[in-house]
């Protein structure tokens, strides 16, 4: 069992961030992913890599999470994608079909090159 | 080999989640479940704790939770207890997930999450004594 954490890191453009996931988001970690993307969302339009790949582990606390922030974002030409999802996770998102309205990515790095969130304006 | 058996009496908390998904991880392995049947079982209780958590005990309040593990023939039954408010969670269809999706909302994800990992989930209520999540899944080899 790897200890939450977070890890931001500037994109380079304004607004833009990656966000390293380790651990588990349940109801407890969730809020403060929340937390955290808070003052993110007040620069710029807000457009996120959550990197999952050293997440273990989520449930509807944390998708939840993903959908609030896409959705708050969305309406100013933000959003948010996630990248590097294990096995596990991934299953999480093709039961409950969030990888339907979320971006999936292999890698972070794929997802700032190929989403067109992240395309130069 | 006796039969393993999970009893759990515990606050109330989501500081205690990761917890519980260790010890319930620990036992759903011992009775023999896959790996994969493993961690469904994990996400359901999870899943049934946050539902506790949130809706049957005002926040703050010191409270109490009892998760119970029990096999039955080729079935591992666990139910998550809990002596707060009644609360009846309704099924949830696919149908109603994917609409909410479409709307970037997060109702009913849990409860659909569970049905989705156990093959039975039932709750019921015990008037002034305690409300409880019955979840059942089939011990198939791997």
């Amino acid at each position: 069992m790897i200890p939450f954490s977070l890890q931001v890191q500037p994109l380079g453009a304004p607004g833009q961030y990656v966000i390293q996931v380790t651990g588990a988001l349940d109801m407890k970690t969730s809020q403060e992913l929340e937390l955290a993307c808070q003052p993110l969302m007040q620069k710029g339009q807000g457009k996120m890599i959550l990197d999952f790949s050293r997440l273990e582990y989520i449930n509807s606390q944390g998708l939840g999470v993903l959908l609030q922030l896409q959705k708050q974002l969305g309406t100013r030409g933000g959003g948010v994608v996630v990248a590097g999802l294990s096995e596990r996770v991934r299953g999480v998102f093709e039961t409950t079909g969030v990888h339907k309205v979320i971006g999936v990515y292999a890698t972070a790095e794929q997802a700032r090159r190929n989403d067109p969130l992240f395309a130069k304006e | 080999m006796p039969t393993p058996e999970l009893a759990l009496v515990l606050t109330a908390t989501s500081r205690n989640l990761a917890g519980i998904r260790e010890r319930v991880r620990n036992y759903a392995s011992a009775c023999g479940l896959p790996v994969m049947a493993v961690d469904d079982v994990v996400l359901a209780v999870d899943e049934a704790v946050t539902n506790v958590l949130r809706h049957a005990y005002a926040p703050g309040k010191p409270a109490r939770l009892e998760i119970i593990g029990t096999v039955a023939g080729d079935r591992i039954v666990i139910r998550v207890r809990d002596f707060g408010r009644k609360f009846s969670p309704r099924p949830v269809t696919e149908a109603q997930i994917q609409k909410a999706l479409t709307r970037h909302q997060s109702h009913g994800l849990g409860r659909f999450l569970m049905k989705k990992c156990m093959d039975s989930v039932r709750y019921r209520s015990v008037p002034r004594r305690y409300n409880e999540t019955v979840m059942i899944k089939h011990i198939s080899p791997c």
